[in-house]
């Protein structure tokens, strides 16, 4: 009996001391520190507008164009930086969408800004 | 003369009491975990791919629905989270802030949390997210 309840404690200490939680890892930059400044040809600028459609570089792109636009930029130019303008008014959820899928494509320069 | 050894008692643990010390250890396990439960906030995280665990170093903050921030079980107005997260940095620069906010909020609300904690000087934050299905594309 004693076994059974010895092994229950080890169960729940165990488990409540790893709530690990999981996410999006983001660093945001120091505010105190100077911007960095990089040439436009480096950039790729991608808009989400309110109505939630994407446009880089000046044209409509879908989920899937844009993942391989970003990942064949990435892998020809690892300097390419990424700038993520992102309206205020589009939700949470499609905003984190992007970032994710700028981040899976494997961009690690990323920058985003919103209006 | 041989000499003779002072027979010992011999220790005996008493099981039945040990398993009335296990129960009791149990119960108290069981309820405080249940508390650290409650502590969570229910919000609609969103779903990422990218993903990585945290498990030390940060401090937890929500957004819930009406977008109203939410550290430790309390709401917090702009300047409490701003002290918070002052708090924490000045602590330890490395602090990272969980953040977790519901998918349904504009990103404007989410974004001028991120900008408080920013200035508040804690740079690396997580958004708090749930798996995405991997079929799902």
């Amino acid at each position: 009996m004693s076994d059974i309840a010895f092994l229950l404690i080890i169960f729940f200490l165990v488990t409540s001391v790893f709530i690990i939680k999981e996410g999006m890892h983001l660093v945001m930059p120091d505010r105190d520190r100077e911007p960095v400044t990089v040439s436009s040809a480096d950039v790729i600028t991608i808009t989400m507008t309110a109505d939630s459609r994407i446009i880089a570089d000046g044209k409509k792109i879908g989920k899937d164009a844009l993942a391989e636009l970003i990942r064949s930029s990435h892998e020809k130019y690892p300097e390419t930086y990424v700038l993520l303008k992102i309206s205020g008014d589009v939700s949470y959820e499609l905003a984190v969408e992007l970032i994710d899928l700028a981040k899976t494509a494997g961009m690690k320069k990323l920058s985003i800004k919103t209006f | 003369m041989p000499i003779e050894r002072k027979k010992r008692a011999r220790s005996i643990v008493p099981l039945p009491s040990m398993a009335d010390i296990a129960f009791i250890l149990l119960i108290f396990f069981l309820l405080t975990s249940a508390m650290d439960i409650e502590k969570e906030v229910k919000v609609n995280l969103p779903e990422t791919r990218m993903r990585m665990s945290e498990s030390k170093k940060y401090f937890m903050l929500w957004v819930d629905r009406d977008g109203s921030v939410i550290i430790k079980g309390k709401k917090a107005d702009r300047e409490e989270l701003y002290r918070a997260a002052k708090y924490r940095s000045l602590d330890n620069a490395d602090v990272k802030a969980l953040l977790g906010a519901d998918k349904n909020l504009p990103f404007r609300t989410v974004y001028s949390v991120m900008e408080s904690l920013q200035e508040a000087g804690v740079h690396n934050i997580v958004l708090v997210s749930r798996k995405k299905p991997s079929s799902e594309k």
